[in-house]
């Protein structure tokens, strides 16, 4: 019924385990970090999911498993009709269609190679061309971003922070891949150097029909580039559906609050001052119990630190995970 | 109203490998008691070296005041020596930063650091010394007398930080990024200064606590009639807790007016740029238009505007002579020759 | 475009080149280098061709001799030793030894180590483990107690103390090397890569050498001195070359009881063999500036 799905997850789910080192002797516990705790997440084809929260929240983790950097403990990753998370698929298969721009883009990028040599690099290790048609691809590719021919033989060191997003964002770019995940692509620059990138991203997905999957702390990058948004807490997705939605007609009282903190430029209404959140994010290691939001919200009730609430369907397309959704109607 | 802090003509260079950089060129400013004043800017404009000057802490060798005077209630900080701007530094302006374990000794409980402040002030005003018996050593507790566990204690709890009893034997490592901003800014409120200095206090936290600490910030200057000066990249932050914003760019204040008035009547180009340059829902129809170019130069010498090459509406008269800040309307400056020479 | 985009080798040597000279200190290292290296090749060429390019034999049989104990002169340098051989000679013809001996035991350690520490930086876990206790063992070895053994088992000469030398001289290498790469490991060009389809083994050697290279240069540059003062001390011990073949530190151990009589003769090689581990010395402490490595 609606578009068809380039990415699914089916209650994905990566502990750590904090390792008691070497000694087989040793008596300390092992503890575990519920970094992501079951997530169900699709995106579209040709659409931008945004994953927002704040630091421990998990989506990175979540990015990096989907992107397989790490493996999942639990839990089924479906993209372009195939299942990814058993180990049978081929890395190199995978990576042609996925692939991903990250925060720093001073380490993204290997000092000591040209902005060529890294645009072309995808190329060479995912597919068969020839070294003239790598290099024509990636030609290609640092156009497309907005850099001229001489960019090509730069070395890092050469570039603006900006320049350097830009080249990460050719490289992920240059097998043509379907989906893209930003993670946090512009917190690291400054604000008119972000209007650009941000402006290129919404360009090249025209441009390539690509989905993006945004991992973002910033509400207002999120606003901008995405048509879903998932807010996550502590492991768990706890809002979830079209952004216009969850930004204007929030309903899990953390989102709430969150969207409320955002600062927006707005001093005849100033929404800063008016949260009423108290309290930090808890540890990974030993999460509340049930709902992990209950000891910091306003209208938790007793059942809320024994039961986990699941998504509750909200209007279509949209569902917050809380036993009282109808409290913050 | 009584000038709290004025800027005339303030200029300062740093040395560098690369030349010398006009990091503040020319400031005027004057801010008012009990106002919360955001400064503006991207990387490399200027305002964290405008803190750093009012409170004396400028890198010795690499950066030299080149012009110009800062006073502080009237008293020429320039003028004075570093033992008499220890005297001022603290005590009537104190500072806090966006890492909040450099400023907070890691070797060291929570409740010692506030306490040496706490003590520092109760010297000034009168000469006793409940410094007695604070251990030299870490890991060993200090033992406090009543009236200054007391103090530190309702230090803390006028920061929110729960459990202060518990807080006050903590190190900074145990405590997350949020209450080590908060034990800071009380560590900075304990000698009760006029001045509070905030250098991006608030970037590295996350979004609620972001606005726990901006909140906070607000109920000081309204309870305690404390001077802010908010020193931040993010216009959407200086908007939900400023009285008045000053933008700067490339080492000059190119506007500076009441936060309405910025964000109603934003008259300089920069200004405008920087705040169509903020993100918001592609539904609201707000187009996103990044400002062209880049940030300039800062060693190369130039006496004209330095925002001419991005200026949509760039003039000749941009390219040959540099502008003064002017008022443009009511308690609103700008540097721009748009509006008149 | 003419080349690939992918670094020519005339453009590292190039490269590497620069770096070795952008300040003064390591000009002045360099040059000093170039000298010994230059002197170490034409030595070489010389006994390999059986000429004789030094001024006097230095080996001379006793009719070719000259006078005994001459002190510095126009015609001898650096004066005469006790059996009338010219010191200047014998100081040339033992430098391809004694000078190429620092390149070869810290090349291999360079090698070695950095072939071990900077796989067990990359993989960590297990292997990382291994690899470190694997070098932990070879920390352990004293240099001059496997120098002695070998030297009892093998024999002397140069060859069997640069076999002792390199085995325990690559263990610092190997940390280092781990160290470095434990850094470059975690940054996302490193993820890229494997993004990017690349496997573990041309990471290893395309990304994460490469870029601890710099660290591991500056390190080495100034352990070949150390190389070079420490085979030294070998053949005052007897364990260098066996003479009549010249040796520095076989001179300085000679030499010795001359210091009061004959000073030149005590001092000179000893000089000499200062000079080497300046040169590199400066040209480390050079680079480390130019790199801004602490």
């Amino acid at each position: 019924m609606a578009n068809e799905l380039l990415l699914r997850t089916v209650e994905l789910r990566k502990y750590y385990t904090s390792t008691r080192g070497m000694n087989p002797f040793s008596r300390a516990k092992e503890k575990i970090v519920k970094a992501v705790d079951g997530v169900s997440i699709t995106i579209p084809f040709g659409k931008t999911l945004a994953v927002v929260g704040e630091s421990g929240c998990g989506k990175t983790t979540l990015a990096r498993t989907l992107a397989l950097l790490t493996p999942p403990t639990s839990g089924e990753i479906h993209f372009d009709g195939r299942r990814i998370d058993d180990g049978r698929a081929k890395d190199a298969e995978v990576y042609q269609k996925l692939q991903m721009v990250f925060q720093d883009p001073d380490s993204s990028l290997d000092p000591r190679m040209s902005v060529v040599e890294t645009v072309a690099e995808p190329l060479r290790g995912l597919t068969k061309m020839r070294d003239s048609e790598v290099r024509a691809a990636a030609f290609e590719s640092i156009h497309a971003v907005g850099l001229s021919d001489d960019f090509a033989e730069r070395l890092p060191k050469q570039l603006s922070g900006g320049q350097k997003q830009r080249v990460a964002i050719a490289r992920a770019l240059s097998t043509r891949p379907k989906l893209v995940i930003l993670d946090e692509p512009t917190s690291a620059l400054d604000a008119s150097v972000q209007a650009q990138i941000l402006k290129l991203l919404v360009e090249l997905q025209k441009k390539f029909s690509l989905s993006y999957m945004l991992i973002t702390h910033n509400i207002a990058v999120a606003a901008y580039l995405s048509d879903l948004m998932a807010v996550m807490y502590a492991g768990n997705v706890v809002e979830y559906g079209p952004s216009s939605e969850v930004l204007e007609k929030p309903r899990h009282p953390y989102t709430i609050a969150l969207m409320k903190s955002a600062p927006t430029p707005d001093p005849w209404n100033r929404t800063l001052l008016q949260t009423e959140v108290t309290g930090e994010v808890p540890s990974p290691i030993n999460p509340p119990s049930g709902c992990k939001f209950h000891p910091r919200c306003p209208f938790a009730e007793s059942i809320c630190s024994v039961e986990v609430p699941q998504l509750n369907v909200i209007s279509e397309g949209h569902m917050a995970a809380c036993h009282f959704v109808e409290k913050t109607a | 109203m009584t000038t709290v802090l004025e800027l005339v003509d303030f200029s300062v260079h740093y040395h560098s490998s690369g030349g010398e950089i006009r990091a503040l060129d020319s400031v005027n400013l004057k801010i008012e008691d009990r106002e919360f004043i955001a400064l503006v800017g991207e990387s490399g404009c200027g305002k964290s070296t405008l803190g750093l000057a009012a409170i004396g802490l400028l890198p010795p060798r690499v950066a030299a005041i080149k012009g110009g005077t800062i006073s502080y209630k009237g008293v020429n900080l320039t003028k004075l020596s570093p033992n008499e701007m220890r005297n001022y530094r603290g005590s009537e302006i104190a500072m806090i930063f966006q890492e909040p374990l450099t400023s907070l000794n890691p070797l060291r409980r929570i409740g010692e650091q506030i306490a040496e402040a706490v003590v520092l002030r109760t010297q000034r005003e009168n000469s006793s010394s409940p410094m007695k018996g604070a251990p030299r050593l870490p890991g060993r507790k200090w033992k406090f007398p009543p009236e200054l566990k007391r103090e530190v204690e309702r230090m803390l709890t006028l920061v929110r930080i729960p459990d202060p009893d518990l807080i006050i034997d903590r190190y900074p490592f145990e405590l997350s990024g949020g209450m080590r901003q908060r034990a800071m800014i009380a560590m900075a409120l304990s000698q009760q200064p006029e001045l509070l200095i905030a250098d991006e206090p608030t970037t590295a936290l996350d979004v609620t606590t972001q606005a726990q600490v901006l909140r906070l910030m607000k109920e000081i200057k309204d309870k305690l009639g404390t001077t802010i000066m908010l020193v931040t990249h993010d216009l959407a932050v200086a908007s939900q807790v400023a009285d008045r914003v000053i933008v700067m760019y490339a080492g000059k204040i190119v506007e500076d007016a009441e936060v309405h008035e910025i964000f109603s009547q934003p008259k300089h180009p920069y200004t405008q740029g920087l705040l169509s340059c903020i993100p918001s829902g592609r539904r609201d129809g707000k187009e996103l238009t990044p400002i062209k170019g880049t940030i300039p130069d800062l060693t190369l010498r130039k006496e004209w505007c330095q925002f001419q090459p991005r200026c949509p509406f760039a003039m000749e008269v941009c390219s040959s002579k540099m502008p003064k800040l002017k008022e443009v309307g009511k308690d609103h400056k700008t540097a721009c020759f748009k509006y008149g020479e | 475009m003419a080349n690939q985009g992918k670094p020519t080798v005339e453009g590292r040597i190039r490269g590497t080149l620069a770096l070795m000279t952008k300040n003064i200190e390591s000009k002045v290292g360099f040059c000093i280098i170039i000298i010994f290296v230059v002197t170490a090749i034409l030595m070489e060429i010389s006994a390999l061709l059986n000429i004789q390019l030094t001024p006097y034999p230095a080996n001379p049989l006793p009719n070719q001799a000259s006078a005994i104990l001459l002190p510095p002169s126009l015609a001898h340098p650096f004066g005469t030793d006790n059996l009338g051989r010219d010191v200047l000679s014998r100081i040339l013809v033992a430098t391809p030894y004694d000078f190429m001996i620092g390149f070869v035991v810290v090349g291999a350690a360079v090698v070695i180590g950095g072939l071990l520490g900077g796989l067990a930086g990359l993989r960590g876990g297990l292997m990382d483990e291994f690899l470190m206790r694997f070098t932990d063992v070879f920390f352990a070895l004293p240099v001059l107690l496997v120098a002695i053994v070998i030297g009892a088992v093998l024999g002397g000469g140069i060859v069997n103390m640069s076999i002792a030398l390199t085995i325990t001289w690559w263990p610092p290498y190997a940390r280092l090397a781990r160290g470095e790469s434990l850094k470059v490991a975690h940054q996302n060009y490193i993820e890229a890569a494997r993004l990017s389809g690349q496997k573990p083994r041309r990471i290893l050697f395309r990304h994460v050498l490469p870029n601890i290279s710099g660290t591991m240069l500056v390190y080495a540059t100034l352990d070949i001195g150390t190389v070079i003062l420490v085979y030294s001390g070998l053949t005052f011990l007897g364990l260098g070359n066996r003479p009549p073949a010249p040796d520095w530190g076989q001179m300085v151990a000679a030499y010795n009881g001359y210091v009061l009589t004959d000073p030149w003769l005590a001092i000179i090689p000893g000089l000499i063999i200062s000079l080497g581990v300046i040169g590199f010395s400066l040209l480390g402490d050079g680079i480390k500036d130019t790199l801004g490595i602490r």
